[in-house]
């Protein structure tokens, strides 16, 4: 469903990809884990296109997104993301906040934008605060908020970039059961984490990143029970 | 008291009742018009200019560049004679010759430059996660910088758009240097002529009270504006009642760690 070929990426001096590539099938949870600066959060953003690779490609269902003269736009409404600082729009409502790409870049009615961003709310169950500003929410609120906002576009990938990184920690069990719930329906997931467990428990394959590339890649079992890459051996020592 | 020479000059009763009601029907009414019309054209350009200026390419923020560092280096009664007397002059009439069309022009090309600055600096301001957020929904960069990007940014700079209200409305007092028709005349132009009828300068202050009537409300009410998006955004204080989670406390608000 994605294929990630060889990508590099630079930014000024600093190589933060060093030639990555991984294909991610579809209905697959992949985790993604790794130190600060390994250019986790950099993978995703060429993903979706935040960020333009140097070299390299990256493919969707067969078609490769990083061609010029690929519609960005178009590509990047089947391709979710969530962001670490959950990045709602705080002059809008709740609802406004999940209705705003249906109506403006699906252009849907006021009406059916509504109904589907009401869903989605519920799915995350936080219908009740769809009048509200997102600022009176909690963090876990907004971050499943923003859940919601991804998944009303109907993506067929979904990316989380640090999603629970910035939440108290009373707050990330919410949002990573959501993910769990996710995973389970058969979404296409891309996850950056540091959440360990959710990458040991929710994931079908984890990769480990160090140094701008793919260190090691695995099954859960094997990551954490197996590790070989000696960096990925110090990694854990250090996150477990 | 009526023979001291500095209340004489300035604190005329009987010449400031007099100049009054031409003031208010005339002049009040001709400032506020060219005020708000050049408040109005100095918005629209501003907000044009200032997403050109955010442009990445150099050759779109280049004619946005030089026309601000123009209009904003240029003394204002020098651009107003420019485009009032030098237009006209030079064959392009499109407000024939009444100088009143002109003089919004003039004025609002002026405010255009300031709050493109203004505006600039403010949507500058705004997290770049609020544009790579609605550009991950599939909006366009302007798309996204209508709808999410802009409307933040011009709440943020509401105070110091407001001092750039207030000095659109001070400025209209230049168009005097055109000369203005009799119904035409606003504020200044009036008292202009009442000092120059009565060799009295009470006239000025009576047209000064008028200005002070539009601007010191203009600058309190947007700042009440201002005060109320804001207070509309912090009301965050009360935590929200989780529901149907297991019996831990009410959660407190974080209202995100930017």
């Amino acid at each position: 469903m994605i294929e990630i070929d060889r990508v590099r990426k630079s930014f000024g001096a600093v190589a933060v990809l060093r030639g990555v590539s991984l294909k991610i099938d579809r209905g697959e949870t992949v985790s993604v884990i790794g130190a600060s600066g390994s250019g986790k959060s950099t993978l995703l953003r060429c993903v979706n296109l935040l960020e333009r690779p140097d070299s390299g490609r990256v493919l969707l269902d067969g078609v490769c997104i990083t061609d010029k003269g690929v519609d960005v736009d178009a590509t990047r409404t089947r391709i979710g993301m969530v962001f670490q600082h959950f990045n709602l729009f705080p002059h809008m409502s709740v609802l406004a906040n999940v209705t705003v790409g249906l109506r403006h870049v699906r252009r849907l009615t006021a009406a059916e934008a509504g109904e589907i961003a009401m869903r989605r709310l519920e799915t995350v169950g936080l219908a009740h605060l769809a009048g509200q500003r997102p600022a009176r929410l909690s963090g876990g609120q907004q971050q499943r908020v923003a859940i919601a906002r991804a998944l009303a576009m109907e993506p067929d990938v979904m990316l989380f970039d640090e999603a629970t990184s910035a939440l108290d920690p009373e707050l990330v069990k919410d949002v990573l059961s959501i993910m769990r719930d996710l995973a389970g329906s058969g979404m296409t997931m891309i996850v950056v984490t540091h959440e360990m467990g959710f990458a040991r428990e929710a994931s079908q394959r984890v990769v480990f990143m160090a140094d701008g590339i793919v260190a090691e890649s695995g099954p859960p079992a094997q990551i954490f029970e197996d590790p070989q890459h000696p960096r990925l051996v110090r990694f854990l020592s250090q996150v477990l | 008291m009526k023979d001291n020479p500095f209340i004489r000059t300035f604190l005329n009763w009987d010449i400031i009742l007099d100049s009054f009601p031409r003031l208010l029907a005339e002049g009040l009414r001709n400032t506020l018009l060219i005020a708000l019309l050049s408040i109005v054209l100095g918005v629209v350009i501003g907000l044009v200019l200032a997403v050109l200026l955010l442009s990445k390419r150099w050759w779109v923020r280049l004619p946005a560049r030089v026309y601000v560092d123009v209009f904003r280096g240029l003394p204002v009664v020098l651009t107003v004679m420019l485009i009032g007397v030098g237009l006209p002059a030079a064959g392009f009439r499109p407000f024939g010759t009444a100088a009143f069309g002109y003089a919004v022009l003039a004025i609002g090309v002026i405010s255009g430059a300031y709050s493109a600055e203004i505006f600039r600096s403010g949507i500058q301001s705004v997290d770049p996660g609020q544009m790579q957020a609605a550009r991950s929904l599939g909006m366009s960069y302007f798309t996204a910088m209508r709808l999410v990007v802009v409307p933040q940014g011009l709440r943020r700079v509401l105070p110091a758009q407001a001092g750039q209200f207030v000095k659109d409305v001070k400025e209209s007092s230049l168009v005097y240097v055109l000369g203005l028709a009799t119904g035409q005349r606003e504020l200044f132009f009036i008292a202009q002529e009442e000092v120059a009828r009565t060799y009295n300068s009470s006239p000025l202050l009576a047209a000064g009270l008028c200005y002070l009537a539009i601007t010191i409300p203009l600058t309190h009410g947007v700042n009440w504006l201002d005060r109320r998006l804001r207070e509309g955004r912090s009301v965050r204080v009360i935590p929200l009642p989780e529901p149907d989670l297991d019996a831990t406390a009410p959660v407190p608000s974080t209202g995100g760690a930017r």
